[in-house]
């Protein structure tokens, strides 16, 4: 199916994504406690910001702010009732950044997706009717506000990660859906908290007859641990691979998270992530538009 | 007693199984104490299997659900012998984090080896945790954190345990993916562990429990 994503990747071999929000709303001010999608609002100036640095380091794909815009996740902060008006304005936001860009006719829109904080029955009480209204109701907002596509990331439940994928083609049989889960090292190789293997995840979506337009990991390790991710992705599927690490792993240092990869080896780590066969990269917790910057620079000099 | 058994429903999280065979028991005669240890030694095997990362939170919650029921049967019996708990222990995800699946795996471990555990739930504030500690008595708080941006949190509730004069009585353990044990003793906990088998065992050195 013909998309923007499907015509950029006929032009591009690569694709970069932007790095961390979270990481760039905490140093534009962000405090603890505060709703990180609110800002699309209330801080919206500054949410902008943010993606006009990264599409300057050379990102080919920003992503929204709306990694906890579901309704369910925006009633944590009183804020469910406002689910559309945040998801729209985080699109409209990536949407005038890209506008003011001088690459704005290769850059795509993705709206974020991430996890409800809810446990699906029987290990917990939502059921999938329930998180699937939940997601559509976040995606028809992201795509009224003009996303491209949809990222659905960072997730550890591959059934709540194929019901956000299901959510979307139900909003627009025609989105682009990208879906990432969060892997650890195990002695059997990567899985997500519940146990799932990158094939397993692959052979759930096929057996539910979910069809998505890429599959990866992002989040929970340095690229150093997901090489392995790619690599059994490639193994067991020709859809697109997306994957993107933290800078290293954090540590605390006067009460704020520190993630000490620098610039230049996050590039060199994650460069190894495309060469094992993800053909859409970028960077995740702790980092930066100036490790989207050499990360840009190292692909473009290693071809 | 069929040890075997008993360990074996609970390992593979076999709720109603389980309860049937602990009912059972009981009709027979069979001390309570002595099948709560059996189940004790049950729950070890799944902390250790996960620990290992041969299991995972599903495994985990199941287990952890089968041995809470089961528990719940001989509580009474427990109870009425004058049998006592290990100690209390309270716990909760600090203000500013919302997540709370961890916590509650440390929380269910920690019932499953004989402490009684006071949850907090997620985004509770220092005051809340010092409040559940006057009120229970607990000589131990577990703090978790999830994110970041939360994580300053644990160390404001240890001033304020300070500043209530509770510190030299009450042990604060912390836990979550990104704390460290650098960060722990930065903060002056006085325990961490990086999984709830850990915790568990931090709790027990704590508490000067053999």
């Amino acid at each position: 199916m013909s998309s923007e994503l499907t015509d950029l990747l006929e032009k591009k071999r690569l694709l970069i994504f932007d790095g961390a929000m979270g990481t760039m709303l905490q140093r534009a001010g962000l405090g603890i406690g505060e709703c990180p999608e609110l800002w699309n609002i209330e801080h919206a100036d500054s949410v902008q910001r943010i993606h006009e640095d990264y599409l300057e380091a050379g990102a080919d794909i920003i992503v929204t702010n709306t990694f906890g815009g579901s309704p369910k996740k925006l009633k944590m902060f009183g804020l469910e009732s406002r689910t559309d008006e945040i998801n729209r304005a985080g699109a409209q936001l990536a949407a005038r950044a890209r506008s003011a860009s001088r690459n704005a006719d290769t850059t795509l829109l993705f709206g974020s997706v991430g996890p409800t904080g809810e446990l699906l029955e029987p290990l917990g009480t939502a059921t999938p009717d329930a998180l699937l209204e939940q997601f559509a109701v976040q995606i028809r907002a992201l795509v009224e506000g003009g996303v491209d596509a949809i990222i659905v990331e960072t997730m550890i439940s591959p059934e709540e990660a194929i019901l956000a994928a299901r959510a979307a083609k139900s909003v627009l049989q025609s989105l682009p859906v990208i879906v990432n889960l969060t892997y650890e090292p195990t002695p059997r190789g990567p899985r997500t908290m519940m146990g799932t293997s990158p094939e397993h995840f692959v052979k759930m979506l096929a057996d539910q007859n979910v069809s998505v337009d890429g599959v990866g990991t992002n989040c929970g390790t340095g690229a150093d641990d997901m090489v392995s991710v790619v690599t059994a992705l490639r193994g067991c599927t020709d859809t697109l691979i997306a994957a993107y690490a933290n800078a290293g792993m954090p540590r605390m240092q006067d009460g704020v998270a520190v993630y000490d990869e620098t610039p230049d080896v996050f590039a060199e780590k994650t460069a190894k992530l495309a060469d094992a066969g993800a053909r859409m990269v970028g960077g995740c917790c702790g980092t930066t538009p100036e490790h989207i910057r050499q990360l840009s620079k190292r692909l473009s000099d290693g071809g | 007693m069929d040890e075997k058994r008993i360990k074996d429903s609970l390992i593979n999280g076999q709720q109603e199984e389980l309860s049937e065979l602990v009912n059972s028991l009981l009709n027979e005669g069979e001390s309570a104490k002595k099948i709560l240890d059996v189940m004790i030694a049950g729950m070890q095997v799944v902390g250790d299997r996960f620990q290992k990362k041969e299991i995972f939170i599903p495994e985990v919650l199941l287990s952890a659900r089968a041995m809470t029921s089961a528990t719940g049967l001989l509580k009474p019996i427990l109870a009425a012998s004058g049998a006592k708990s290990l100690g209390k222990v309270v716990i909760g995800t600090v203000l500013g984090d919302l997540h709370d699946i961890g916590k509650n795996i440390v929380g269910m471990m920690l019932e499953g080896n004989g402490f009684e555990v006071v949850n907090l739930g997620r985004d509770v504030a220092p005051e809340k945790f010092i409040e559940a500690t006057e009120a229970t008595g607990a000589k131990i708080i577990g703090l978790s954190s999830l994110i970041t941006t939360s994580m300053p949190q644990m160390k404001r509730t240890i001033e304020l345990l300070k500043e209530n004069g509770l510190k030299e009585s009450v042990s604060v353990i912390i836990g979550g993916a990104p704390v460290t044990q650098e960060f722990a003793d930065s903060i002056g906990a006085d325990g961490y562990a990086d999984e709830a088998t850990g915790a568990v065992q931090k709790v027990k050195e704590l508490l000067q429990i053999v």
